[in-house]
């Protein structure tokens, strides 16, 4: 009875349950009354599976289509900014928590400009600058297209087909510069929660700057980087549907136009939901495993 | 290295206030530096930088009087939109997290059900499902849709800065209201939200300042806030950069704002009750 | 083990027994009655029971077995009638718990004015009544911050006073405080004893339970070893191990 923590504990059925689970039968009623009063929706579910798999008849198997194909776009997109948001991370981590006051001027004007922006103006700025600019500067699209047809196949499995790759590079980027930020903070935390004494220690052992971060500080700072870290890259997922609005063929993307292709617009947005639910809860399920884990070591 | 030099290094790196000269200025040359290279990139690409031509999309001067710019009136619907969803997002959290410390088995699940839908889908997915099916079938136009998806979305993550203020509090506190003989609901009111309020507003401001972001992504289902005003200033003028780095600097200058608020009000609220 | 049932027994406990969700057991079938303006005290070493028993008194924690009637009403799963056990009983935590936002005037005025609904005045009237009693009158409109480890106790007292319960519970209220001001804290306990106020007292002073205490209980491992006066138990222990308790910490 004490406190609302107690409430874990104890579950009763109680007049609140009554009146909240009344309101939800009057909701869920009134909805399905909306949803086949006049015209009625019609659902096919069949698009959907169309959708997802195509039976290729010319090589006489199933392929991919283009919902799947998005997922998996997804799926890469967010591995790969987030490694390399990690390494931003642990770099200006690193540089974030030192003395000077130019360190902290630059890793502060980038953590503090990337996130008090709009991620989606950020897309936009870096797409621009990334896409047009350095891409072209940088001579990668002739690169990739001299490339021979077993890398071309390489490209493609871990990145994007080669015509893509350049958008989906800047994409990558892009997600990569933002997210960075955040895992930024959770190096500088990590490191800063590490004792004095530890840095006092190390330095009193005479062990070189590099030796001390590699041997006494970051393997400390990494219980708390760890799980913060894992939670980040769940992030990544979500945040990952912005780049829709730059026409990189991710889930959301592929999910607007297969709705403006065939109008199956509840049985599409449901689907995308379902898709991104699975993929986000199931990588929060792997993470508090790793967490249990890690404690359990401790 | 002669000798003079060197000690004129070590003299800098003595002197505290030219060493913070010399970093300042290390921090501007490299920010000038970035700057010339990304002038230097766009220009060599035949990018023309048109700064002149960003002011009257901010403000015009017609007949005498100050007319505001389309960026101007996207930011007003940006702060519309922004300003109603805090209220909703506000009610739906308290709501929530109050369901999820209240003993109701279905209260908990409604609130378990909802966080978990929202925590696992991106909010574009929020607001296209909310647009798209949703709100053909209960009837919302654009803009409610807008605000219902961002409410719903700022709702979950402020309903756990809620219940964790709230958990966060020692039972003592609790355990003297309850043996006063004040009830649960007396105990929240007079006990437990005043206090917790304290430790809940720094990070409730802070999602204030992830809301006003989030609200960007309202330009998708076609409401002209502060970002879809860029696009089409952009689409019509291909002043690309300088029209985002422009809303970029009107976002940054209300989030840092209210950042910068949040680090005074920790400093302020969080210390002990000394009057 | 004695039970002596005064006719006037203001708090009756019987048989009661709690375990705690970790499988701990804190209470195993405990009976006692307390007379009108008793005091007893409580003794027994670290995790033996002492506060679960001082805080199933007031419904702070439930029994699962055994019941407890405070001034002829059951203290059950009934939501009044605890309401109206808890104005009978005050209570006072080693912690202080007094509220930290409110000020010493505001944390005393809080029950009367929601409880009974007192009105501001005559609260604040009752307020500074019950903070010169415990001597600390000027300190009114202090945050409980500014004020020291014993001051805050003897606020905590004067608000548990505030709705006039006939019985007060005292959780090991000393336990905290730096030893200069445990001094300051008995004295006002032992004021309320001479006033004839029916006291429930867990304590590690045991110079003060053996002075003050009509009855002494010691507890161990959740169940009631010795009961007896307090002289008695505390001069001529029959149990071993109450002997061997107290001869640990006297």
């Amino acid at each position: 009875m004490i406190g609302p923590y107690a409430s874990s504990r104890r579950r009763r059925f109680t007049r609140l349950d009554i009146a909240l689970l009344t309101l939800l039968a009057l909701a869920v009623a009134w909805f399905i009354l909306r949803l086949y009063s006049g015209e009625a929706y019609r659902w096919n579910w069949r698009v959907i599976g169309r959708y997802m798999v195509r039976y290729d008849a010319a090589a006489g198997r199933w392929r991919a289509n283009v919902l799947l194909n998005g997922l998996l776009t997804t799926i890469r997109l967010s591995l790969w900014s987030g490694i390399l948001a990690t390494l931003i991370g642990l770099v200006m981590g690193v540089v974030a928590t030192r003395k000077r006051l130019i360190a902290r001027l630059i890793t502060r004007s980038y953590v503090e400009f990337a996130r008090n922006t709009p991620p989606l103006v950020l897309v936009f700025l870096f797409y621009y600058f990334l896409g047009d600019q350095i891409i072209a500067v940088l001579g990668l699209e002739q690169a990739i297209m001299s490339l021979g047809p077993v890398q071309r196949q390489i490209l493609t499995v871990i990145g994007a087909p080669p015509r893509q790759f350049p958008a989906f590079l800047s994409a990558v980027v892009t997600l990569a510069l933002f997210e960075g930020a955040y895992l930024t903070e959770i190096v500088r935390a990590g490191i800063e929660s590490v004792s004095r004494g530890q840095w006092e220690a190390a330095y009193a052992l005479g062990l070189s700057p590099l030796d001390r971060y590699r041997f006494v500080i970051l393997p400390q700072a990494w219980r708390v980087v760890l799980p913060a870290t894992v939670g980040q890259f769940i992030s990544i997922i979500k945040d990952s549907a912005i780049v829709a609005v730059i026409s990189i063929p991710e889930l959301t993307f592929q999910g607007l136009e297969v709705m403006a292709a065939t109008y199956r617009t509840f049985e599409i947005w449901i689907t995308i939901a379902l898709l991104y639910f699975v993929l986000s809860s199931s990588c929060s399920w792997i993470a508090h495993a790793l967490e249990r884990r890690m404690a359990i070591n401790r | 290295m002669s000798r003079n030099s060197a000690a004129a290094l070590r003299e800098i790196g003595r002197n505290p206030l030219l060493r913070v000269l010399v970093d300042v200025a290390g921090f501007l040359i490299l920010v000038a530096a970035l700057g010339a290279l990304l002038a230097h990139n766009t220009a060599a690409l035949g990018y023309r930088w048109q700064w002149h031509r960003v002011p009257r999309y901010i403000l015009t001067v017609r007949d005498g009087q100050l007319h505001a710019g389309p960026l101007l009136l996207g930011l007003g619907v940006t702060v519309r939109i922004v300003a109603v969803s805090l209220g909703v997002s506000i009610a739906v959290a308290l709501a929530t997290a109050l369901l999820r410390l209240s003993q109701s088995t279905v209260g908990q699940a409604l609130a378990r059900v909802y966080l978990e839908a929202i925590r696992n889908t991106p909010l574009l997915v929020q607001l296209f499902f909310t647009y798209f099916v949703v709100a053909p079938i209960v009837g919302l136009d654009g803009w409610t849709s807008a605000v219902i998806a961002l409410s719903l979305f700022e709702g979950a993550y402020a309903s756990e800065i809620i219940r964790g203020g709230i958990v966060s509090l020692p039972a003592g506190q609790w355990e003297a209201a309850y043996s006063l003989g004040l009830g649960r609901r007396d105990a929240l009111r007079f006990i437990i939200l005043p206090q917790a309020l304290r430790r809940i507003l720094p990070p409730l401001v802070g999602q204030g300042v992830s809301l006003i972001k989030d609200s960007a992504l309202v330009s998708t289902i076609a409401i002209y806030d502060l970002t879809m005003r860029g696009q089409v200033i952009v689409a019509q003028s291909f002043l690309a950069f300088e029209i985002w780095f422009s809303v970029a600097v009107i976002y940054l200058v209300i989030t840092i704002t209210l950042s910068a608020l949040v680090a005074v009000m920790r400093r302020r609220l969080v210390g002990s009750y000394e009057h | 083990m004695s039970i002596s049932s005064h006719h006037d027994a203001i708090i009756t406990v019987s048989g009661i027994s709690k375990t705690f969700p970790n499988g701990v057991r804190a209470l195993d079938d405990v009976s006692v009655s307390i007379a009108r303006q008793e005091v007893l005290v409580v003794i027994g070493p670290s995790g033996s029971g002492k506060s679960t028993f001082l805080r199933c008194l007031n419904g702070l924690e439930t029994v699962d077995r055994g019941t407890i009637v405070v001034d002829g009403i059951p203290l059950d799963h009934d939501r009044s009638n605890r309401l109206e056990i808890r104005k009978e009983v005050g209570m006072v935590f080693q912690q202080f718990n007094l509220f930290p936002h409110m000020t010493v005037g505001e944390n005393i005025d809080l029950a009367q004015r929601r409880v009974r609904g007192t009105s501001a005045a005559d609260a604040r009237t009752v307020s500074l009544e019950l903070l010169a009693k415990v001597g600390l009158e000027e300190r009114v409109d202090s945050y409980p911050a500014r004020l020291s480890g014993g001051q805050q106790q003897r606020v905590a007292i004067a608000r548990a006073l505030a709705l006039r319960p006939k019985v007060m519970l005292f959780d090991e209220a000393t336990s905290a405080l730096d030893p200069e001001m445990i001094g300051e804290v008995l004295d006002v306990m032992r004021a309320l004893a001479a006033e004839g106020m029916t006291m429930v007292v867990v304590t590690h002073e045991m110079g003060f339970a053996r002075e003050v205490g009509d009855r002494a209980v010691f507890i161990d491992e959740g169940r009631f070893v010795e009961l007896a006066s307090a002289q008695r138990l505390f001069d001529a222990p029959r149990e071993d191990r109450t002997r061997a308790f107290l001869s640990k910490v006297l």
